[in-house]
C-alpha cells in the first residue's frame, strides 16, 4: 500500500518535472507539442502551419521531446550539484 | 532478446512517452490557461487597459460590416443557386416544348392554331377600330359626284372602305356580324380588261343589269357579277347570295 502511494507520488513528480521542462521550451516547440498532443492535429495540418514537409513533423516532435528531456536532466544535475 | 521483442519494447516506450507528454501538455495548458485568466482579470480591472468607447464603437462597426458582408455573400450565393435552378427548369421546359413541337403533330397544330388565332384577333381588332368609328358614330357615306354609285347595301353588310380615282372606284362592304365576310364593288374605266376566274365554277350565267348585259358566276362561296354600262365595267364580288349581288348591281345609279 505504501509502495503504491510512493509510486504515485513519484509519477506525479516526474509529470510535474516534465510539465515544467515543457514550459521552458522555445515557443515554436511548445506550440508543436500543443498541436500534436492537446489539439490532436494531423501531421499534414501541423506541417501547413509550420510551413514544413509533413514527413518532417515526426522529426521536429522528436527534437522537441529530446529538448524537454535534456532540460529535465540539466535540472536534475543542477539540483544534485 | 529477439529483434521482435526489442521492437515491441521500443514501441511501448514510445507510446508511454507519448502518453506522458500528452498528460504533461494538458497540465501545462491548464496552468497557462489559469495564468491567462488571471492576467485577463487583472487587465479588466486595470483602467489603463480598459477599452475606450471609441474602440468599442470601432469594433462594433467592423463587426456589423463583417456580418453585412457575410449576409451579402450568402444572398449572392442563394441568388446564384436560384438562378441556376430557374435556368435549368427553363432549359428543360424549352427542350420539352421544342421536342414536342418537332415530334407531336397534334401539339404543333394546337400551338400554331393558337398563334394564328392571336394574329387573327389582333388583325380583327385593327379592323374593328376603323369600322366602329365608321359604322357607329359616323356612317360612311359615298361623296362621289358625277359618278355611278350603288344605292343598296347588301343585307347584313356595311361600308367599311372606299377609294376612287380616275381609273377605278372601289367600295368595300364588310359583314356586320361576321367581319370575315367581304363584298367589293368595283367600277373600272374602259381601258381595263376584266377576267373572272370561272374554272370549276358551279354557275356561270348571262344576266342583264338594268338592261345591260353581264355575267353572274358562282364559284365556291364567291359570287361575282360583272356588267358593262356606259362604257364602264362594273363588278360586284364577295360572299353574299346571287340575289343580293344582283340587287346591289341593279342599285347602281348615276349621281350628279
Amino acid at each position: 500500500m505504501e509502495d503504491e502511494s510512493e509510486k504515485k507520488l513519484m509519477e506525479k513528480e516526474s509529470l510535474e518535472t516534465l510539465r515544467e521542462s515543457i514550459s521552458k521550451l522555445a515557443q515554436s516547440q511548445k506550440d508543436l507539442l500543443y498541436f500534436k498532443y492537446l489539439l490532436d492535429m494531423k501531421d499534414e495540418e501541423i506541417a501547413k502551419i509550420f510551413d514544413i514537409a509533413p514527413n518532417s513533423v515526426r522529426q521536429y516532435l522528436t527534437r522537441a521531446r529530446r529538448n524537454a528531456r535534456k532540460l529535465i536532466e540539466t535540472e536534475v544535475v543542477y539540483n544534485v550539484k | 532478446m529477439s529483434n521482435n521483442q526489442a521492437d515491441g519494447i521500443k514501441k511501448l516506450n514510445e507510446e508511454y512517452e507519448d502518453g506522458l507528454f500528452r498528460l504533461a501538455i494538458s497540465d501545462e495548458a491548464e496552468k497557462e490557461g489559469h495564468l491567462l485568466t488571471e492576467e485577463n482579470e487583472q487587465l479588466k480591472n486595470d483602467p489603463e487597459y480598459a477599452l475606450s468607447q471609441e474602440s468599442i464603437d470601432r469594433f462594433e462597426r467592423i463587426l456589423k460590416a463583417k456580418i453585412k458582408e457575410s449576409k451579402k455573400k450568402n444572398k449572392k450565393i442563394h441568388f446564384l443557386k436560384m438562378f441556376n435552378k430557374v435556368a435549368a427548369v427553363m432549359f428543360a421546359v424549352i427542350t420539352v416544348f421544342s421536342m414536342t413541337m418537332m415530334t407531336v403533330h397534334a401539339f404543333r397544330v394546337h400551338v400554331l392554331n393558337f398563334l394564328i388565332n392571336i394574329k387573327s384577333n389582333y388583325t380583327s381588332f385593327q379592323i374593328n377600330d376603323d369600322s366602329k368609328a365608321n359604322s357607329n358614330n359616323q356612317r360612311m357615306d359615298i361623296n362621289w359626284s358625277n359618278a355611278y354609285v350603288p344605292t343598296y347595301i347588301p343585307n347584313g353588310f356595311e361600308i367599311t372602305g372606299t377609294s376612287a380615282d380616275e381609273a377605278m372606284k372601289k367600295i368595300i362592304y364588310t359583314g356586320i356580324k361576321d367581319q370575315a365576310l367581304n363584298v367589293i364593288y368595283y367600277e373600272y374605266s374602259s381601258s381595263f380588261s376584266i377576267a373572272i376566274d370561272t374554272e370549276n365554277a358551279s354557275l356561270v350565267k348571262k344576266i342583264y343589269i338594268n338592261g345591260n348585259s353581264g355575267t353572274l358566276s358562282v364559284k365556291k362561296d364567291i359570287v361575282t357579277v360583272v356588267w358593262e354600262m356606259d362604257g364602264l365595267i362594273f363588278t360586284v364580288q364577295g360572299q353574299l347570295s346571287s340575289e343580293e349581288a344582283i340587287k346591289l348591281a341593279e342599285s347602281v345609279k348615276f349621281k350628279k
